[in-house]
């Protein structure tokens, strides 16, 4: 991306988020997102992003390969830092409060968001297991609430029908599909506040996207979700506002028809008729 | 028009080129035969590692085999001598003559193989016929005993000297391949144009008046030194008297005159009726073994010469049967009894502590060896192992071997009776020759490589001379002649177990947790340089190591050993008490010390605890061990109390811990939830505190209420100190295959795909919870891969062990004390093994053992391995 990064910043108009119009949520912002950059070694990955993304509502992300989704994505829970090279600066917060500020406890950050990840990731558990993981961290013990929490999960992630006879075998012997809804389970068990979805239907069939799609509408309101797509359609179906990235700055983000049908910018029309990506 | 010809033109022609390029995607031949040939050359590779590794094995299993694989007979050959009362039958060293002496002191060298005649000649019996006779165990010397209760000693000597092949006189008849006759003498051919000359001489005395009736039976030794022999011999006569004589002769300088003096003294009288068959003498004279027909074994204490004592009377035969053949096997500590019922058993003077007679010792019957079909008429032992020859009344020669217990070869004589024959076992115990009254002649020569090794003998217990039961017991050489070497594996395989179990309980903990370290929490950049240092160590020679170890580590640990065991306690302790006091730090503060500063925190505290560890030692020693370790370990003072104590703490831990669970639940942790984190930090401290004293109160009650039961862990895992023990081993060989553990341990670690590791840790597990419930586990197999091919590596080392563990062949748990390992003994022996040899065979069969040992450690890692793989794709 390096050649074309230098490119960007002059055929990129300067983004003025407060240009758009981003639905609001009548709950205020969880994530408040300023001058946000990262660096990969020497590499910026994230340019200057600065967005806001309202409480209760569902913000997908889209843009082509390489610009930085999952990178921005894995800057709200901190999963960056596992990778040892990455450097950021600007301000970033949830629900006022600094992610990335000096003693910030990761691990309780964490607690509050769930993750689900671009590839079906259960562990070599059981069902139950692998559903309760979240809160066997938090050191919860008690079997009642383990097993109320398991079902609730499951059947916030439609999956409760398939699995409620066959909990003690491994997570691992399950369909792709359902193992992807197994991880949402894992997600929403811990009760977070927002959940984020990297791309969780790329390696789903039709009927098991449409489930993924249809959860994603229940959930809405519970939780403030935060997903990366790189189905247009998917976007349009099940988001409120959508952020549209390209080459690691946020080009437009608005609300989801509004972008859709009438993007103001050239690139964000070029990418969202397929002319490139 | 033109150019949409063109256009079709162009059109077909690409797509003419295009089938063309299709039609030729067959591979072409250059890239199929360098295929085929790095297919060949992979294989042939391949194969010729797998068959380096078959032929290792079954080199290694030629060798061993013929320890298990028996013999053959390789001749028999009959012949006829004159009918004679044969009383006594000697050959030479090399197999080649053999002399036999009738009662009537005529005697007849004869050829071995053929029976042909080489000389006669007549002792000078005066006319006499010989009653009784005994002879040393070499058979060259002898003592005739008469009717007239005198008693001659002769000597039956062959000469054997090498000539040059052009000394062999002219018109030498050969008898055989290797054998010529010429004259009186027998030459041999010898490699080298080089001829063995043999000949035969014989020598008697004048008769030394001993009883005053006929003399029945008869033992005599030759003890003292050569210049100055001590003769001594014992003899009973038809009236019952037993005597003990000790003869010494002295040689006149001047006059050149041999006087040879007589003293003797009277055994303690036998009980009435007894009839004597026969006795045996020690060559100390220190014993005497008088056998009766009603079965009974007179034990005589002749230690003072003068006031020989009867100790001891038992019954050799359960049925009571008439002894009718006794003989001590080469080593005089092993009593050979023969039977008229054709019994053939062992029995050994032993010094055991209870049931003993008064002189301390007590014959015990240690074998019953595979009885005859008749009465036992005679038995002929080796000169130099414990195989002996028997025979019986219905005419069966048996070779045996008296210490594996089993019957080598078995002759029947063609069903013929025995009548009145003298046997003899040639001294390289390669053939039998056994002469009967009637002249006729046997001889048979064999080949019986290793008849000491048998299944038994080298994987289960022997009871050896001299041991008061049977043991596993590996003693391949000593300095003594008749010692007999003792090849059980067990104590071998036993301390290459112990070497490794110590080894292991060392290395595992910590190559694991180092392995979770660096794969887990460490910044990548740190595992970088850790790792390839950590398999630098690895290939650190192990000589060195092993010197160290033996030299420096096990004497520092001999001296400060009180500050090394309760480093083991300081340790964990002081971790933990660091680790609670970094809990109490307020969050924001842990956060920012996060990182270098907390290494160095660590860091401080394992040298803290070390350091306390040193200045507590000797407190540590007074308090628990009675103020003098060595002493405590050898059981000297005080009570195992303390030590159980000590084992018992962290048991006891876990138990209060799981006690208080089951009370409290998970109330305390709801509660705790709600707090801040120092408060938090301080429940749990307090916590923690409360389970140590609870775990003390328990373990002390344990461990008291064990040692009211009478339970002592002394003579178990802890014992007598020796400097070289297995705790320096199991330390010294853990750091050496630290390594080995760490390393492959890592890479199970770190190839459990980062996708797992993130939706651990995006869930809100911390890295250590994330490492326990999910890596590890996904982990486990190639975790328990990694243990098992350091378990490999611990079984196979040698250079440590042989230079740190003492090289003690010991059955011992005991941790203080020394081992001896598969691989230190081969090392340690093969260089002082005659190659071809028993012991030599038996070192290989060690080397087997070991091979299969690590073999069936390297599958099973692999297997594991390959499992673990294949889990692993799956995620
Ligand atoms: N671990 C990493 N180390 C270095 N560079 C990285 C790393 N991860 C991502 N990048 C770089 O950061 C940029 C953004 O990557 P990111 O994964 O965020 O893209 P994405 O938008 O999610 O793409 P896709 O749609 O293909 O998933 C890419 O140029 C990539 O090369
Ligand atoms: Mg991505």
């Amino acid at each position: 991306m390096n050649a074309t990064a230098e490119a960007a910043p002059d055929e990129a108009p300067k983004f003025n988020p407060t240009a758009y119009h981003v639905t609001k949520s009548d709950q205020g912002d969880i994530l408040d997102i300023r001058n946000f950059n990262l660096w990969y070694d020497d590499v910026q990955a994230l340019f200057d992003i600065t967005m806001e993304v309202p409480r209760g509502l569902v913000t997908a992300l889209i843009g082509p390969s390489g610009c930085g989704k999952s990178t921005l994505l894995r800057c709200i829970n901190r999963m960056n830092d596992l990778i040892d090279e990455v450097r950021v600066d600007g301000r970033m917060a949830v629900d006022e409060r600094d992610i990335y500020g000096k003693g910030v406890d990761v691990i309780s950050l964490r607690k509050r968001m769930g993750m689900v990840f671009q590839k079906p990731n259960p562990f070599a558990m059981s069902i139950f297991e692998n559903v309760v993981y979240p809160l066997r961290v938090d050191g919860v013990t008690d079997k009642s609430v383990l097993e109320d929490t398991c079902e609730r999960a499951l059947r916030g992630a439609a999956l409760w029908e398939e699995t409620k006879d066959r909990l003690k075998e491994s997570g691992l012997s399950m369909s792709g599909g359902q193992q992807q809804r197994l991880c949402i389970a894992r997600a929403i068990a811990s009760d977070p506040e927002v959940l984020l979805m990297d791309e969780p239907a790329s390696a789903l069939d039709p009927i098991a996207t449409a489930k993924i799609e249809e959860l994603i509408d229940e959930l809405r309101g519970q939780y403030s979700i935060v997903i990366v797509t790189h189905n247009m359609q998917q976007a349009a179906r099940v988001s409120d506002n959508t952020a549209f990235m390209y080459l690691g700055r946020l080009i437009e983000f608005g609300h989801t028809e509004t972008l859709f049908t009438n993007p103001k910018l050239k690139q964000t029309s070029d990418y969202i008729s397929g002319r490139f990506g | 028009m033109t150019t949409n010809e063109e256009a079709t033109q162009n059109k077909t022609d690409r797509e003419r080129a295009t089938a063309q390029r299709r039609r030729d995607k067959g591979t072409r031949k250059s890239v199929l035969l360098a295929d085929r040939a790095a297919g060949w050359g992979i294989t042939a590779g391949g194969l010729l590692v797998i068959f380096a590794v078959i032929g290792i094995m079954v080199f290694l299993v030629a060798v061993a085999l013929p320890l298990g694989g028996g013999g053959e007979t390789l001749e028999h050959a009959e012949y006829d001598l004159p009918a004679k009362q044969t009383v006594w039958l000697n050959a030479d060293e090399y197999s080649t003559l053999g002399v036999r002496v009738a009662d009537d002191g005529s005697y007849r060298v004869f050829h071995l193989t053929t029976g042909r005649s080489v000389s006669s000649g007549q002792l000078d019996f005066g006319g006499e016929r010989a009653t009784a006779i005994g002879g040393v165990l070499n058979r060259d010397r002898v003592a005739f005993g008469f009717q007239d209760g005198s008693i001659r000693f002769a000597d039956l000597i062959f000469e054997a000297d090498v000539l040059l092949q052009s000394d062999l006189p002219d018109g030498a008849e050969p008898l055989d391949q290797r054998d010529r006759l010429a004259g009186e003498a027998i030459y041999s051919n010898l490699p080298g144009e080089q001829v063995r000359r043999l000949r035969f001489r014989a020598e008697t005395q004048a008769p030394v008046a001993v009883a005053d009736a006929p003399i029945v039976a008869l033992a005599y030794r030759v003890g003292g030194t050569t210049e100055r022999p001590t003769r001594s011999f014992v003899t009973v006569d038809a009236e019952g008297v037993g005597r003990l004589s000790r003869a010494i002769s002295k040689l006149n300088i001047m006059t050149s005159e041999l006087t040879t003096e007589v003293r003797t003294t009277d055994l303690p009288p036998l009980p009435a009726d007894t009839q004597v068959t026969t006795v045996e003498l020690t060559t100390l004279a220190d014993t005497v073994l008088v056998a009766s027909d009603a079965g009974q074994i007179f034990r005589f204490d002749a230690r003072d010469f003068n006031h020989p004592t009867l100790s001891e009377t038992i019954t050799a035969f359960d049925d009571g049967s008439t002894i009718s053949a006794m003989e001590f096997l080469n080593g005089e500590q092993a009593l050979v009894v023969g039977g008229s019922n054709g019994a053939l058993d062992v029995y050994f003077k032993l010094s055991p502590e209870q049931g003993a007679a008064p002189d301390g010792y007590k014959l015990v019957r240690a074998r019953q060896h595979e009885p005859h079909g008749a009465a036992v008429t005679a038995i002929s032992v080796s000169q130099r192992s414990k195989s002996l020859v028997t025979e019986a009344a219905n005419g069966e020669v048996w070779v045996r071997h008296s210490t594996s217990d089993q019957v080598l070869l078995r002759y029947d004589h063609g069903g013929k009776q025995a009548v009145d024959s003298e046997l003899l076992l040639l001294p390289r115990v390669d053939g039998v020759v056994r002469v009967a009254s009637t002249g006729e002649g046997d001889f048979w020569a064999f080949d019986y490589p290793h008849p000491e090794t048998t299944l038994d003998a080298v994987f289960g217990k022997i009871w050896y001379e001299g041991y008061d039961q049977p043991t596993y017991t590996w003693q391949s050489s000593s300095g003594t002649d008749v010692f007999e070497p003792k090849y059980s594996l067990v104590p071998l395989i036993f301390g290459t177990i112990k070497a490794t179990v110590y080894s292991l309980v060392f290395a595992i903990p910590i190559g694991l947790l180092g392995a979770i370290y660096t794969a887990e929490f460490v910044h990548r950049r740190v595992r970088a340089t850790v790792k390839p240092m950590m398999e630098t160590m690895e290939s650190m020679p192990t000589v060195v190591v092993g010197f160290i170890a033996a030299l420096v580590l096990a004497p520092i640990v001999e001296t400060w050993i009180a500050a090394v065991l309760l480093a083991f306690i300081a340790l964990p302790m002081g971790l933990m008490l660091a680790a609670f006091l970094w809990q109490l730090l307020p969050l924001q503060t842990a956060l920012k010390l996060d990182g270098l500063p907390k290494f160095f925190f660590m860091f401080a505290t394992i040298l803290l605890s070390l350091y306390v560890a040193y200045n507590l030692g000797p407190a540590f020693e007074s308090g628990f061990f009675y103020s003098d370790f060595m002493a405590w370990t050898n059981g000297d003072i005080g009570t195992g109390t303390p030590f159980m104590f000590l084992v018992f703490l962290p048991v006891g831990f876990f138990v209060a811990r799981w006690l208080v669970h089951r009370v409290f639940g998970d109330r305390l942790r709801d509660y705790q939830r709600g707090l801040t984190k120092s408060h938090a930090g301080a429940l749990d401290f307090l916590r923690w505190a409360g389970l140590l004293a609870a775990a003390v109160v328990l373990s002390l009650a344990a461990a008291s209420a064990l040692t009211a039961l009478g339970f002592d862990p002394r003579g178990g895992v802890v014992d007598t100190y020796v400097q070289r023990n297995a705790l320096v081993v199991g330390f010294v060989m853990g750091f050496a295959i630290i390594p080995t553990i760490y390393s492959l341990a890592e890479d199970a670690l770190s190839s459990v795909p980062d996708h797992v590791r993130s939706a651990s840790l995006a869930s809100g597990a911390t890295p250590w919870q994330t490492a326990k419930w999910v890596i590890v586990p996904t982990a486990l197999s190639g975790i328990f891969a990694a243990c098992m091919i350091g378990m490999g590596r611990a079984v196979g080392e040698t250079m440590i062990v042989l230079m740190a563990a003492g090289n003690t062949p010991v059955l011992d748990w005991n941790i203080f004390n020394g081992l001896r390992t598969l691989s230190a003994n081969i090392a340690v022996e093969l260089p002082e093994a005659p190659q071809g040899g028993t012991h030599y065979r038996m070192l290989f069969l060690a080397g087997l053992t070991l091979f299969v040992m690590t073999f069936t450690i390297n599958t099973i890692a692999e297997n594991i391995r390959l499992r673990f793989r294949k889990r692993a794709f799956q995620l």
